[in-house]
Order: C-alpha cells, then sequence, then structure tokens
C-alpha cells in the first residue's frame, strides 16, 4: 500500500542513488521499506579514518514530519552514542524539520563523528577521554574503525558458508 | 539492490578458525576491481573493497614501521653488543687499577713487560679506539704507580677537573642526543604520512569516493525533489544491465500515478468548481453586507439583541440619571445643612467667648475689689490693735490710781486709828506733846500730800504725754496703712491696665493678621 511516507521514502531512496554524497549510503532491506541499513565511512584525518559504521534506520508512517530512530549496528566509541548504539543528535529529536532526508541524516551523523558535543554527552568515559585524554580516545576509536571491518568480514564470512550450504544443497539435488 | 551481500562461490569450509577465514578471503578477491562500481551510491561490495584497502594501508604503515623498528632494534643490539664489550674490558681495567693502587708498594720498576701487564689487552681487533686509551691509561697509570705520593692532592684536583669537563662534554652530547632522537621521530612521522598519503591516492575506493564528493559540488544543489527523475544518459548506458523487472515494475508505478493524476485533476476540477460556487455565494453575501436593510436587520436575531441590550441600557442609565439627581439634591441639602451649622457654631463660639471675657473681666475686678477690701480690713485690723494698746494703757493707768487711792485710805485709816488711841489713854503732858507732834506730822502730812501732787501731777503729765505720743503713732500707723492699701491699689490697677494693654495688642495682631 503506497502511503505519503513510503513515498517519501522512495523519493529519498532515489535521490540517495543519484546524489549520494561522499562516504554515505543506505537503502531499504527488500521486504520492508521502512527500515533502511546505512554505511558511514570514517571522515578522512580523525580518528574515525577508513571505519566502516553500519546504521539501522526505523520509519514510521509518521515520516518526514517524524524523525526515523537511528541506531548504530557498528560498535562506537563517541561522546556522543550510546552504548546501545543509539544517538543523542539534535536534528534527530528536538530540532527535526521535514525537509531532512536520509543522505541529509547520514552526512550529519557523519560530521557529527569528528565534531562531538560534550555538553550533552551519551558516554561519559569517551567524552571525559575526548576532553581530558586525547591520546587515549584516539586509541580506542582506532580499535573500534579495525572491529568495523572484522563485522563486515564475518558477515561477509556467514554469508559465504550460507552460500556453501546451498551450493552442497544443489548438489546433492 | 545496493547494500547486497557479495556472493561468492570460491572454496572455504564454515569450521575453520578466523586467521583461515582472512587468508581465505584474500585468495577469494584476485580481481577487486571489476567489482567497484562507477556511479550511484556505494554497495556493499564498494563498502568491502574500501575496508580491504584500509586493511592492506593499514598493513602498509604497519609493515614500514615494522622494518623500521627492525632496523633501529638491529642497530640498537649491535650498540649494545659493543658496549658490553667495552664495558667488559674498562670494568677489567678499573679493577686493575685499583689492585695497583692496592699494591703500591711492591711496585718499584717499569719495564715493559710489565707496562703491558698493567691493564689487559683488547681482544677484538678493530677497536682502535679503546687501544689507544689502554695507551693512554698505561702512561698515565705508570708515572702514578712509579712515583712517591707526594703530590697526590694536585693530581686530585686536576683529576678532579678533567672529571667535571668531561661531565660537561656528556651533558653536552647527551642533550645532542635528544635532540637528533627528536628529529628522528619526526622524520618517521613524516614517513609514516607520506606512506599513508601514497595508499590513499592509489585506493580506487577512496577515489570513487571523491569522485562522488566532486560530482555533488559540480552539480552545485542538490534535486530538491526527488519526484523529478533525471534521464541521465551515462547512466543508461552504464546501468545497460537494468533489470526488465524493475522496468515493468516502474510502468506499472507509471500507470498508477497516472491514473492518480487523472483522479486527482478530476477532484480538481470538483474542486474549482465549488470553489467558483463559493466565491460567487460570497460576493452576494458581501453585497448584501454592505447595503443591508431594516428588514434584513429585523431578521438578524444579533441586531434583535443588539436593540433589546440597547433599551434595557437606556431604562438602566435613566434610572442612574434620576439616582444621580437625587443624590445631587440630597448632597446639596447637606452641604447647605452643613454650613448653617457651621455658622451656627461659629456664632455660639464667639457668644462663649465673649461671655467668657466679660466674666473673667468681671471677676477681676471682684478680685481687685476683694483685694481693697482685704487691705482696708487689715488697716482696720490694724488700728483696732493700736486702739487696744490704748485702752490697756488707760486700764493700767486707772489700776494705778486705784491702788494709789487705796493706798491714801489704808493711809488716812491707820493715821486715824492712831489719833484714836493716842486721845483715850495719854496725859495732858502728853496731850500737849502729842499736840504738837500733830501739829508737826500734819504739816509733814500736808508737805507729804503736796508732794505727793506734784508727784501725780508730773505722772499724769507724764503719762498724758506718752498717751499723746502713742495716740499720734497709732495715728502715723494708720497713716502708712492707708498708704499701703493705695500703692497695693495703684499696683492691682496697673496690673489690670498691663494685662488690658496686652488683650488689645493681640486684638490689634489678629486683626491686622484677618
Amino acid at each position: 500500500m503506497s502511503t505519503p511516507a513510503r513515498r517519501r521514502l522512495m523519493r529519498d531512496f532515489k535521490r540517495i542513488q543519484q546524489d549520494s554524497a561522499g562516504g554515505v549510503s543506505a537503502s531499504p532491506l527488500p521486504d520492508n521499506v521502512m527500515i533502511w541499513n546505512g554505511i558511514i565511512i570514517g571522515p578522512q584525518d580523525t580518528p574515525f579514518e577508513d571505519g566502516t559504521f553500519r546504521l539501522k534506520l526505523t520509519f514510521d508512517e509518521q515520516y518526514p514530519n517524524k524523525p526515523p530512530q537511528v541506531k548504530f549496528t557498528s560498535e562506537m566509541f563517541h561522546p556522543n552514542v550510546y552504548a546501545s548504539g543509539e544517538l543523542c543528535l539534535d536534528i534527530l529529536q528536538n530540532r527535526w524539520s521535514p525537509t531532512y532526508d536520509v543522505a541529509s541524516i547520514l552526512t550529519s551523523i557523519q560530521s557529527l563523528l569528528n565534531d562531538p558535543n560534550i555538553n550533552s554527552p551519551a558516554n561519559v568515559e569517551a567524552a571525559n577521554l575526548y576532553k581530558d585524554h586525547r591520546s587515549q580516545y584516539t586509541k580506542r576509536v582506532r580499535q573500534t574503525v579495525e572491529k568495523s571491518w572484522t563485522e563486515d568480514i564475518q558477515d561477509i564470512d556467514d554469508d559465504d558458508d550460507d552460500d556453501e550450504d546451498d551450493d552442497s544443497e544443489d548438489d546433492e539435488e | 539492490m545496493s547494500l547486497k551481500r557479495h556472493n561468492s562461490n570460491d572454496d572455504s569450509s564454515s569450521g575453520e578458525t578466523h586467521k583461515n577465514h582472512l587468508s581465505k578471503k584474500l585468495k577469494r578477491s584476485d580481481s577487486p576491481l571489476d567489482e567497484l562500481s562507477e556511479c550511484g551510491q556505494l554497495t556493499q561490495e564498494d563498502v568491502v573493497y574500501y575496508q580491504k584497502e584500509a586493511i592492506y594501508r593499514l598493513l602498509s604503515l604497519s609493515r614500514s614501521r615494522n622494518k623500521r623498528l627492525k632496523r633501529d632494534m638491529e642497530l640498537v643490539n649491535n650498540n649494545y653488543e659493543k658496549l658490553q664489550s667495552k664495558f667488559l674490558v674498562l670494568n677489567s681495567w678499573w679493577f686493575q687499577i685499583v689492585e695497583n693502587f692496592q699494591n703500591f708498594d711492591r711496585i718499584k720498576e717499569s719495564s715493559p713487560d710489565f707496562n703491558e701487564s698493567l691493564l689487559i689487552n683488547i681482544q677484538s681487533d678493530n677497536d682502535e679506539k679503546l687501544k689507544q686509551l689502554r695507551q693512554k691509561l698505561i702512561s698515565l697509570i705508570q708515572p702514578l704507580l712509579s712515583i712517591e705520593p707526594s703530590n697526590k692532592e694536585d693530581k686530585l684536583v686536576s683529576l678532579q677537573e678533567s672529571l667535571t669537563n668531561l661531565n660537561l662534554f656528556k651533558n653536552q652530547l647527551q642533550d645532542e642526543n635528544n635532540l637528533l632522537k627528536d628529529k628522528i621521530e619526526e622524520l618517521n612521522q613524516e614517513l609514516d604520512s607520506f606512506i599513508k598519503q601514497k595508499d590513499r591516492s592509489e585506493s580506487k575506493t577512496l577515489d570513487r569516493i571523491t569522485e562522488v564528493k566532486k560530482e555533488n559540488e559540480r552539480d552545485g544543489s542538490p534535486v530538491a525533489n526527488g519526484d523529478s527523475v533525471k534521464t541521465n544518459g551515462t547512466t543508461a548506458t552504464t546501468n545497460g544491465t537494468v533489470d526488465a523487472v524493475e522496468v515493468e515494475n516502474l510502468k506499472v508505478e507509471i500507470d498508477e500515478l497516472k491514473a492518480k493524476n487523472s483522479e486527482l485533476t478530476s477532484q480538481l476540477t470538483e474542486k474549482l468548481n465549488l470553489m467558483h460556487k463559493l466565491e460567487t455565494k460570497l460576493l452576494t453575501l458581501q453585497n448584501n453586507f454592505s447595503n443591508l436593510t431594516e428588514a434584513d436587520l429585523l431578521k438578524s436575531s444579533i441586531y434583535q439583541a443588539l436593540v433589546k441590550k440597547n433599551t434595557e441600557l437606556s431604562s438602566e442609565l435613566s434610572k442612574l440619571k434620576y439616582e444621580s439627581s437625587k443624590i445631587e439634591a440630597q448632597f446639596l441639602e447637606f452641604e447647605s445643612n452643613q454650613t448653617k451649622n457651621e455658622t451656627k457654631l461659629r456664632e455660639k463660639l464667639t457668644d462663649e467667648l465673649n461671655a467668657n471675657n466679660n466674666y473673667v473681666s468681671k471677676i477681676e475686678n471682684d478680685l481687685n475689689r476683694v483685694r481693697s477690701d482685704r487691705d482696708e480690713l487689715q488697716s482696720k485690723y490694724s488700728i483696732l490693735k493700736a486702739e487696744k494698746g490704748k485702752s490697756e494703757l488707760t486700764a493700767e493707768y486707772k489700776k494705778l490710781n486705784e491702788t494709789l487711792e487705796k493706798r491714801i485710805q489704808e493711809l488716812e485709816a491707820r493715821v486715824e486709828g492712831n489719833l484714836t488711841v493716842d486721845e483715850s489713854d495719854s496725859s495732858p503732858k502728853d496731850m500737849e506733846t502729842l499736840m504738837k507732834h500733830n501739829k508737826l506730822l500734819s504739816l509733814e502730812l500736808k508737805q507729804l500730800e503736796e508732794a505727793f501732787k506734784s508727784a501725780r501731777q508730773t505722772a499724769s503729765a507724764k503719762l498724758s504725754k506718752y498717751a499723746d505720743s502713742e495716740h499720734y503713732i497709732n495715728k502715723l500707723t494708720i497713716e502708712k496703712n492707708k498708704a499701703d492699701q493705695k500703692y497695693f491699689q495703684a499696683m492691682r490697677s496697673k496690673d489690670a491696665l498691663s494685662s488690658q494693654d496686652k488683650r488689645l495688642k493681640k486684638n490689634y495682631t489678629r486683626s491686622c493678621q484677618t
């Protein structure tokens, strides 16, 4: 069934396909357009450089009048990201505007990575390290960057294992 | 879809370790360049390729660091070995020197063999510096050991000086060493950044991302609405393998959209017609509203309510006016009563004041009269008191008279008694003598009487004189009292006049003020 929210999401998808900003990517699930998987590549010359961070965006029927729920599925060490992966970002809460689309949300999150807001920390340890021990903070962030690579490789391995299972089944048939 | 997982049918088994997985992945991605998409957003394959390149970059960086560290390590090890051998030689020399100085007394002669045995020989041939140092030390120690320790202190001082100089030199060298170390560290960091930059510049995935960015920048502002789908020729050509199903879906979607469009158009015409009707109605109503008749007004419930309200308000207003006039009349009456009462009270007050003033003046007069009466009575009292003193004098005078008369009578009675007794009892001789005696005595009596009379006259004259003077004093006292009374009266009249004067002055100032 086509609803305003779904139509808008399809439009966002077309737009992100045609004019995707550098270092961000997102697409809906094949069976549910209301849930999207996104990826943000860590900005250059920052501790997050070379990292590939996965996110999950959940929309409801009130979109774009209401912001989506955004959550990092990759492990993150950032002052404005909770341990659960949820974000503390003003444009996803009280400063949301219907003019924002998926690409702009992801770009905002990408810029948030190197420009955290220390005044409202979601991860106190990260905020304290960022404030007082920057080298320690960088080290922890690099660890999450390296973890972000292994997560994807593990996922691919899992997929390959599934494929191999399928192949073996086919052979058996 | 873009984030589809990369499926590969290469060899691997599910139960292998993570390390094997990694090696398997490296084997599998033989031709990653074929899998890198050229436009649109990043695919899963692009991301994995990017990750691999990132890992490769990190590995490359780690490899160069590792190489450098190995090189440093080798250098350090070599240095350590050299230093260890030198340390051993120097340490043995030190012990030998100590030993030699302990056995100082026994060394008396100096032969070349003996000199050679002072410090142990060096095994390695390539350490020329150490050999030279050995020779120098021998040349230094040998004379020290051979001569008497007379100028020991001087030499100690010189040795200390040389030690200080050497320490200074050592510190300088240390500083230089630190500087060089810092420089090396900087150079290493620069090398790291250079390697990283080189790797990044060679990275195709990064080129891919930056290309997308550049395209965006070239395009300027992004498309405002996704509805305007671009029919980019390049996209069409590059995406030659567009799925036919997707085209079908798009066609269906277009049909749906067309149907929806026609529906919306019909709805729009309906709404436009309705809007036109409503506009005409609005115009007629506006005309009616601008030219309202009495009948229209009467029909209007608001107008009727307003009229009713108006009548109610006017009746209330008239009531209020009546109340107001009534209150005004009452107010005037009260005001006139107040002025009347005020004038009455003022009159009464002035009357009372006048009466009081009169009464006060009357009382003052009475007081003056009482005072004058009192003074008069006081003078009368004093006169009476003086009179009383006079009567007492008279009474005393009478008493004296009586006492004198009584004495005279007593004396006459005694004389007569003597005469009678003598006449009966005495002889004629005696009679004659007695006669003579009697005559003498009568004469003497006459003389006494005369003296008494003269004395009495003198006393009475004195008494009368006294009385006269007393009378005169009384008279003077009365006169004095009278004069006092007059004086007091004059003072009182003076006081009254001054008070009257004051009152008049006060009245005058009050009248001036008014």
